[in-house]
């Protein structure tokens, strides 16, 4: 079930109602069944992929906790192998295939053979595989004691709002919270309403509407596209990608509100970061946090000869990347990214050599060319993220300035002929299909989002607003709730992060 | 509970003052107008339901030739469906008339966009009553929220705007384009062989929108159902009922002998009239496009087949 759909506006409050109404002990049965229901909306058949990862994961547990030695590490082995193998069979069996297939037929200079399996994706199933598997290496580490209550653990694995494209849950944080006596509480049910209508926003208003402008230009062959589409459909879909992502957790952590479960954040204004590695710890945190825990530490972390840490941080990026999709291109995203940060760390050291830079490293208007560069770089990432194959990636990437001299000319003539900033001519080259208003209503939406948040602090910033009197925050509530019904795509597009 | 129940009907009423009062800020600006209120306790000769092929008979046009008095219910890319509602308002509105002339286009039986779908929603003013009929017509949810919706969208408001503007004013003359096109065309020296291969891209263009699903058989099914609700509300109100299948320059439609069929039968069970004209006014002077009657087409119609039927 898609939060943005009709279906979801029934099943959420019939969900909540029955929640608060049942007694307290009924409630983890409940809240296990509306998982399901969400989820079978979907392919009611994955939910037996599901149910495999839950009790693999559910009796490991239990064999982890109780052997000794090197049993342990075995147990453990063999809950990530049943996880990996999984997602490997689900997500990557077709690629490895056609890379397999690829080799051989320049091998042997046949023509390449494509006996592909006829596989579709279950929705979220990297997030709900981390996920299961945390709960396996954090018993592993001693750090948690396996889950009794064979229901509760499912509801671990299945908790709806989180399922599909988490926030990914550590057991510590969430499976304690399943033993909580949730009361009714006015505060946190109105919060938890209004993070899910600000997840709306960002998702039906500014990420699906960027959505038509940035399909214009990605889904059409880029040959016969001037650069600068190129460079704004980028641009577009950095922001795209974040409202969309954001705009899911913020739905996911606002149902839970609501029900009264607290899920970790999952971003912190990554578009103000000054580094690549500060946007990483700034964007999909909960991702972020598990491979610095579970890969990154483990393959040393940055106590490390100095000539192996940029080994080790690349390997990281190439598994996030690997993680997001089985395409080169996520694969280059993720290499990309890696390179960023080696990259960035090596200039940052030499500058920091030198007294005049380091003097000014710290100065606001330095400080402001590092978000410049660091988004800058970000989309930049994102042109190989969204490309449909590395051939249009590269050529997006190769050709980001072509046909300026016809372009640059153009805005320039319609400035001095209409006096004013030619907003139509400059986004021409991506408003094919659809008018620019549109586009400066998604503008309008980015604008407001930044400054929300850049007032605001914490994960709920946004709710700043509490604080306001009664009529400035019920204006800003109807005002919010008609700009979604009235410049909502309501196309039902399914979250980007689904496909993961 | 007792005070989130409080604020939340409290909020609830406060998005619907909202609501109401942007609608009576567009409504008093005439930019919307109901099916139902078009008239109201009055006797006409003859009314037309249809698409914008009908839509181009205006009243003051027809009604010179013809010295009758009759009001034209069609509307842009009006399927069955939203034509049926407006003839239910018509009645409802205790209208009368002896004779409908249905100019029915076979593509308006295949897809849900010219019927539940229809935008023609987006120039109906908020009547709870409209919206009971919708409802009970089988409208979506998706048109639901659309109805309520489009009427504070920018975009609507543009179409509004422009729909009010030419809905009473006598039929726009073509920017003679297919003129134009031959003239340059000879211009740069295209032969009659180019301009048809033109023509027939554009045709083929055009009939990817007219039926985008297709022949599609279950909509078949399902409209002509209402094509039967049609005949049985004009039986009801005392009209006969007449559909024509209108001339276009694309030739036969598709589904075209499928929707004769249909009238055959309908004619046999509920005596009713239907003429195929497909084949007749195979003229560019009568048409500003490949289907669409300009004022002479529409002279031309009134006086060779209108005054036929109404006779």
């Amino acid at each position: 079930m898609l939060f943005n759909s009709f279906e979801f506006l029934i099943f959420f409050p019939i969900v909540v109602l029955l929640y608060f109404l049942s007694p307290y002990k009924l409630r983890v049965i409940l809240l296990l069944v509306a998982s399901c229901i969400f989820y079978m909306y979907f392919k009611p058949e994955y939910l037996l992929i599901l149910f495999f990862l839950i009790i693999v994961d559910y009796f490991a547990g239990f064999f982890i906790a109780k052997a000794k030695g090197k049993k342990r590490l075995l147990y453990l082995i063999l809950s990530l192998i049943s996880n990996l193998g999984i997602l490997f069979y689900f997500k990557y069996f077709n690629f490895f295939l056609e890379n397999i297939f690829t080799i051989l037929s320049n091998l042997y200079h046949t023509p390449p053979l494509s006996p592909m399996l006829s596989i579709i994706l279950p929705l979220g199933l990297s997030f709900h595989t981390f996920q299961s598997m945390s709960y396996t290496i954090e018993i592993y580490k001693r750090k948690q004691k396996p889950e009794k209550n064979f229901l509760t653990y499912s509801l671990y694995v299945m908790f709806f709002p989180q399922l599909v494209a988490g926030p990914i849950e550590r057991p510590q944080h969430l499976i304690p919270q399943f033993y909580k006596k949730h009361a009714f509480e006015y505060k946190r049910v109105t919060d938890g309403l209004k993070m899910m209508a600000w997840g709306f926003f960002l998702k039906l208003v500014i990420a699906d509407r960027l959505a038509v402008y940035v399909d214009t230009v990605y889904n059409n062959s880029p040959t016969a596209q001037p650069g600068i589409a190129f460079i704004l459909a980028t641009l577009l879909f950095s922001y795209q990608i974040y409202c969309d992502f954001l705009g899911y957790s913020t739905i996911a952590m606002g149902a839970a509100k609501v029900l009264g479960f607290n899920l970790v954040n999952n971003f912190d204004r990554p578009y103000f970061s000054r580094s690549p590695a500060e946007f990483w710890r700034k964007w999909h945190i909960s991702l972020s946090s598990w491979m610095r825990d579970y890969i990154y530490i483990p393959l040393g972390g940055n106590r490390v000869p100095v000539y192996i840490w940029p080994i080790n941080i690349l390997i990281v990026f190439i598994i996030s990347g690997v993680w997001h999709g089985a395409n080169w291109t996520f694969i280059i995203w993720g290499a990309l990214h890696g390179f960023y940060i080696i990259a960035y760390l090596l200039i940052e050291n030499i500058c920091m050599r030198l007294p005049l830079i380091r003097a000014a490293w710290k100065t606001k208007v330095f400080k402001f060319f590092q978000v410049i560069i660091t988004f800058l770089l970000v989309s930049f990432a994102w042109i190989f993220f969204r490309a449909r194959n590395v051939q249009e990636s590269w050529y997006i990437a190769t050709h980001l300035l072509k046909d300026m001299d016809t372009y640059i000319p153009k805005i320039i003539y319609d400035s001095s002929r209409f006096h004013a900033i030619p907003l139509a001519t400059i986004f021409e080259p991506i408003t094919i299909t659809r008018g620019v208003n549109d586009l400066i209503v998604a503008i309008i939406g980015i604008i407001v989002v930044e400054i929300v948040y850049y007032l605001g602090s914490g994960p709920d910033r946004w709710l700043i607003l509490s604080k306001k009197p009664v009529y400035i925050r019920w204006t800003a509530y109807i005002l919010l709730i008609w700009s979604i019904i009235v410049f909502g795509e309501f196309a039902k597009k399914q979250f980007i992060y689904f496909a993961f | 509970m007792k005070k989130f129940t409080q604020k939340i009907t409290l909020f609830l009423i406060a998005n619907i003052l909202f609501y109401h009062f942007m609608i009576y800020l567009i409504d008093g600006k005439g930019f919307l107008v109901s099916a139902c209120n078009l008239a109201q306790r009055e006797n006409f000769d003859f009314i037309m339901l249809g698409t914008s092929h009908t839509q181009v008979f205006y009243n003051h046009v027809v009604e010179k030739i013809l010295p009758k008095k009759m009001k034209n219910l069609a509307t842009g890319s009006a399927g069955v469906v939203p034509e049926k509602i407006r003839l239910l308002c018509f009645f409802e509105s205790k209208n009368s008339t002896k004779n409908i002339i249905y100019i029915l286009d076979p593509w308006a039986l295949y897809s849900e966009r010219w019927n539940e779908n229809n935008i023609i929603l987006q120039y109906e003013n908020i009547e709870y009553s409209y919206t009971k009929k919708l409802i009970s017509n089988g409208a979506t949810k998706t048109v639901l929220f659309n109805y309520f919706r489009d009427k504070l969208t920018s975009n609507a408001l543009v179409l509004i705007n422009s729909y009010i503007k030419t809905k009473d004013i006598p039929t726009p003359q073509p920017k003679q384009p297919v003129q134009i096109q031959i003239e340059e065309s000879k211009k740069i020296e295209k032969t009659l062989e180019e301009q048809r291969k033109i023509d027939e891209a554009l045709d083929k263009q055009r009939l990817e929108i007219l039926y985008d699903e297709g022949l599609n058989q279950k909509r078949f099914s399902k409209y002509s159902q209402d094509v039967v609700e049609i005949i049985k509300l004009a039986k009801a109100n005392h009209a006969h009922i007449t559909f024509i299948i209108p001339p276009t320059l694309m030739g036969k439609m598709p589904g075209h002998e499928e929707v004769i069929k249909l009238l055959e039968e309908y004619k046999q069970k509920y005596n009713i009239s239907y003429l195929d004209l497909t084949d007749e006014m195979q003229d560019q002077q009568y048409y500003w496009d490949r289907e669409h009657f300009n004022e002479n087409g529409v002279n031309f119609f009134t006086e060779h087949f209108l005054s036929k039927i109404l006779n």
